[in-house]
């Protein structure tokens, strides 16, 4: 680092307030993560962790990135209105697209809901039958959501769950549940 | 005028300068540094009252001020100078410096933290990151 070799010139791009697609680029990663992970013989349940934290790495980064795109200097300071934020302005950015709903769980005051009808990543996945039930590729986006609202400094734990509903066709559902500030310091 | 700026990242110290050229500085080197760490406090709390990302002057000590930006992953970034009297007239000008200031190191560090091989919380040695602080400070006359 430092040397001469460093680019000066990534601290001159302009162009990246222009946010592109890359729906194909999360194709190839999950695509990419699944096999290696099948080719290493480990438990497929690892592919949900792997998934999750691979994208909890990457997402502080882009955190910073979207803000400054979409709304620039103003940060969200109650879980409510990060999650809609994430729910919203992220998710278009990622995928072009907005989350069904957002609920509040009644049971616990620290619990959202976020319902998700179509899920990008697991556009063109269909699990072989014996896997059925036992992994879900909608993980992906649950590590995003971890990765984001990790960054934004509220530590919470997100698990994506199907739900099946009147007409047969599994919703996605990300139980985001909030950790208690107070225990965590 | 500003006599120092500190980055600091989620748990620790990320990048610091002396903005200030004047002699006796060096010695108060740590001083400085002691400071604008005790104003972090004062920071965290500051943080959740406000969803903007200003937040002016966030602790004084004897005659220093230390003004603070948070970032939206929770970077900080402090700016260390002497106490300008707040009857002066330049105070409202020297905030409209000091944000602007801050909005660009902002973007830098959005750049910075863009590079996935940059780890949170890791030093930043850039020195393309350096020279541009500082030409940023000369720029709006810290």
């Amino acid at each position: 680092m430092g040397s001469s070799s460093e680019r000066a010139e990534r601290f001159d791009v302009v162009g990246w307030k222009t946010p592109n697609k890359a729906g194909a680029a999360h194709v190839a990663v999950k695509a990419s993560l699944v096999a290696v992970v099948t080719s290493l013989g480990l438990g497929l349940f690892l592919v949900d962790l792997a998934s999750d934290s691979i994208l909890h790495d990457l997402r502080w980064r882009m955190l910073n990135l979207i803000v400054a795109r979409e709304r620039p200097k103003k940060r969200d300071t109650t879980p409510v209105a990060i999650l809609q934020f994430i729910t919203s302005t992220c998710w278009k950015t990622f995928y072009d697209k907005e989350t069904k709903s957002l609920q509040r769980s009644t049971a616990n005051e620290n619990e959202f809901f976020i319902h998700e009808d179509d899920p990008v990543p697991s556009h063109f996945i269909s699990m072989p039958r014996e896997l059925q039930g036992r992994l879900n590729c909608a993980s992906f986006n649950a590590g995003l959501i971890r990765g984001l609202l990790h960054a934004a400094q509220f530590p919470a734990s997100v698990r994506a769950v199907f739900l099946n509903n009147e007409k047969n066709t599994a919703t996605t559902v990300y139980v985001v549940k909030f950790f208690d500030k107070s225990s965590a310091n | 005028m500003a006599l120092a700026f500190a980055v600091v990242g989620a748990k620790e110290l990320v990048y610091e300068c002396r903005l200030s050229a004047g002699s006796g500085v060096q010695d108060q080197a740590h001083v400085h540094q002691f400071v604008m760490h005790s104003a972090l406090d004062m920071v965290e709390e500051r943080m959740w009252q406000t969803s903007g990302m200003y937040l002016r002057v966030v602790d004084e000590f004897n005659d220093f001020q230390v003004h603070a930006w948070v970032a939206a992953n929770g970077a900080k970034l402090l700016l260390l100078h002497k106490t300008i009297a707040e009857d002066s007239g330049r105070r409202g000008r020297v905030e409209e410096y000091v944000r602007g200031f801050f909005e660009e190191v902002n973007d830098l560090y959005t750049k910075v933290a863009l590079n996935p091989f940059y780890e949170l919380d890791q030093p930043i040695d850039s020195e393309v990151f350096d020279a541009r602080v500082r030409s940023c400070a000369t720029k709006y006359g810290l």
